[in-house]
């Protein structure tokens, strides 16, 4: 009995897939093998058909305007502005954000913990601690501009052994900073528990953590020695801020690398059969998947909760978003 | 089915070398060099010194012939075989205090990564050999550089410690002994220690253990090492004797990954040279 789901929809044009196999993805972020490592299935939902829940989660919506305000931040710094006047600037831009102007009023949250103003009181106190006098100095490009919101691509060295093109590693790097002689891709991370050794250990061994390792080897100008993950714990009254360096030797990289291929293969097995097999031990998994309630429908209903509960999105890792 | 009478004598020697200040350790590696193999001393203690009158001096044993232990032609080159780089951490002032920049761990690492030595350049540790020997002195430095490493990051140098600051950097030591220790580093290693006395995991019995951050790692240093020695210093001025012992004693557990080659205590002017050739004998 075959497998292979019905394609119902044409998909939105992305750049990272093939023309040649239209369902093969070959610009491979972090994003999309760590969906495909999680389940086919969902990854297939995810990134091949571009289906997301129409309802943003307050996680994702927090952290892009995290990530955003930092980034604000380090363009002002960078262009001649002092501390509090980027802060200004940056805060602008948080309140900006996550104000829904259609309607009227501000982003409402379903969590507690990431709210606007949980949100507006966490880059205030980040950058105050983090941002002013920080040790990590933000690294100025040739161009003048601040290393931050760092695209990259390079050849993965695979290819696909049906179309013949070659797979891309690609993905956006926050910052890259100096500290003393040496330079790390600096990542923000939240979380709402407590910046232990535990919240850090998730970090290796890491799909994203090792695909920037690789990156910041092979995939820019500047001698990247490692990586640094600014943690930031959210409470409803506190946030709190901890940094920990993230360490892959080369053998760690290597034996990434080649499960890559393995994972890469994989993707090309499902998009040449059009099988993209689900993992069941997932569904629960990372406060359970988004597509749980359409997987749990019979096959021949799916189509419709999908097209009746989700909206589609172009997932395009190839797409710049700054300069490389 | 491999048969126990081919297994090889190591050619690798991976050596926890520990004692109190004093005891003798950092001059103990002469032996070493006189025997003829490289000694790279990573210097992080500023010790270094005793070492060159021991190789210069020409009353010094290592400096002529030592029947049974190395040859002249061995000892003339002897100079030759011992070099050292120092690390230091480097401070800045601010108001009456003394601030480190926390950049000793970087230069480590990198010293590590590409061991450069005035004009002669090693390469990366893991590409030495058989004949080389690393030796890091000391450990208790070598924590504290990435204790330090790790708060000025955060911009927290003159800020009380934090329980994280902990964790972080024994992370990054146990990163550093796992590598060493790890097959890719197919070279002989030997990291100085002083010793801390502390409770054994999950019983109330002191024990003493490598000095480095914190308590929880160093009862876990000995198992990057197969083999860990003591320096010991004992009686006073004409009667003084130091000595490397290869059992445990004095609530310190020391281990040898050739227990029955070698002896349970070896004279410091040339025990380091005869544990060597003792753990590699057939």
């Amino acid at each position: 009995m075959s497998a292979q789901l019905p394609a119902l929809l044409p998909r939105p044009l992305n750049s990272s897939f093939s023309t040649k196999l239209p369902t093969l993805q070959l610009g491979i972020d972090s994003t999309s093998l760590g969906e495909f490592k999680i389940c086919p299935r969902r990854y297939y939902y995810s990134l091949v058909e571009g289906w997301q829940t129409r309802l943003q989660s307050a996680h994702l919506v927090f952290g892009i305007a995290l990530h955003k305000a930092r980034e604000t931040y380090d363009y002002a710094r960078s262009s001649g502005a002092g501390h509090e006047d980027a802060l200004d600037k940056s805060l602008g831009e948080v309140l900006q954000s996550t104000w829904n102007s259609e309607l009227g009023r501000p982003w409402l949250s379903d969590i507690p913990i990431k709210t606007r103003v949980t949100l507006v009181r966490t880059v205030v106190w980040y950058l105050d601690t983090l941002g002013q006098d920080d040790p990590l100095q933000t690294v100025q490009l040739a161009n003048g501009r601040p290393a931050v919101e760092l695209s990259f691509r390079f050849d993965s060295g695979y290819r696909s052994r049906l179309t013949g093109e070659a797979f891309l590693f690609c993905g956006h790097l926050d910052r890259i900073a100096r500290f003393h002689e040496q330079y790390y891709i600096v990542d923000i991370k939240t979380t709402g528990h407590s910046l232990d050794e535990r919240f850090f250990g998730q970090f290796t061994p890491d799909n994203q953590m090792s695909l920037y390792a690789l990156a910041g080897r092979v995939g820019y100008s500047i001698p990247v020695s490692g990586l640094i993950i600014d943690g930031v714990q959210i409470g409803v009254g506190f946030s709190r801020f901890s940094r920990f360096p993230i360490t892959r030797d080369e053998a760690q990289i290597n034996e990434w690398y080649e499960g890559a291929g393995h994972w890469l293969a994989q993707i090309e097995h499902c998009a040449a059969t059009g099988s993209w097999p689900q993992n069941d031990k997932s569904c629960g998994v990372y406060g359970g998947c988004q597509f749980r309630k359409v997987c749990s429908r019979s096959p021949v209903a799916r189509q419709t909760w999908l097209e009746a509960n989700f909206t589609r999105r172009v997932w395009d890792p190839l797409v710049a978003r700054g300069e490389t | 089915m491999p048969n126990f009478r081919d297994y090889p004598a190591s050619q690798i020697t991976k050596m926890l070398l520990l004692g109190h200040t004093g005891a003798g350790k950092t001059g103990a590696l002469c032996s070493l060099a006189a025997a003829g193999y490289n000694v790279r001393l990573l210097d992080l203690d500023k010790g270094a010194e005793i070492i060159k009158d021991f190789l210069i001096n020409p009353k010094s044993i290592y400096t002529r012939a030592n029947p049974g232990h190395w040859t002249a032609e061995q000892a003339a080159a002897v100079l030759d075989r011992f070099s050292y780089v120092e690390i230091d951490e480097s401070v800045s002032v601010k108001g009456p205090n003394l601030i480190a920049r926390g950049d000793a761990w970087q230069k480590i690492t990198t010293q590590l990564g590409a061991w450069k030595d005035g004009t002669s350049d090693f390469g990366n540790v893991s590409n030495w050999g058989p004949e080389d020997i690393l030796v890091i002195d000391g450990l208790s430095r070598l924590s504290r550089a990435a204790l330090n490493y790790i708060r000025a990051m955060e911009g927290k140098m003159l800020a009380p410690l934090e329980q994280s600051h902990y964790f972080k950097s024994q992370n990054l030591v146990e990163g550093i002994l796992e590598l060493l220790y790890s097959s890719a580093v197919n070279t002989n290693i030997i990291m100085i220690c002083h010793i801390a006395y502390g409770e054994m995991p999950g019983s109330q019995l002191t024990r003493g253990f490598p000095q480095t951050i914190g308590k929880a790692i160093g009862p876990k240093v000995g198992q990057y090492f197969n083999h860990a020695l003591r320096v010991k210093a004992s009686g006073q001025g004409s009667l003084e004797k130091r000595m490397i012992l290869t059992n445990t004693s004095d609530m310190i557990e020391l281990k040898s990954a050739a227990p029955l080659r070698v002896k349970a205590e070896y004279p410091i002017e040339t025990g380091l040279a005869d544990y060597f050739a003792d753990v590699r004998a057939r």
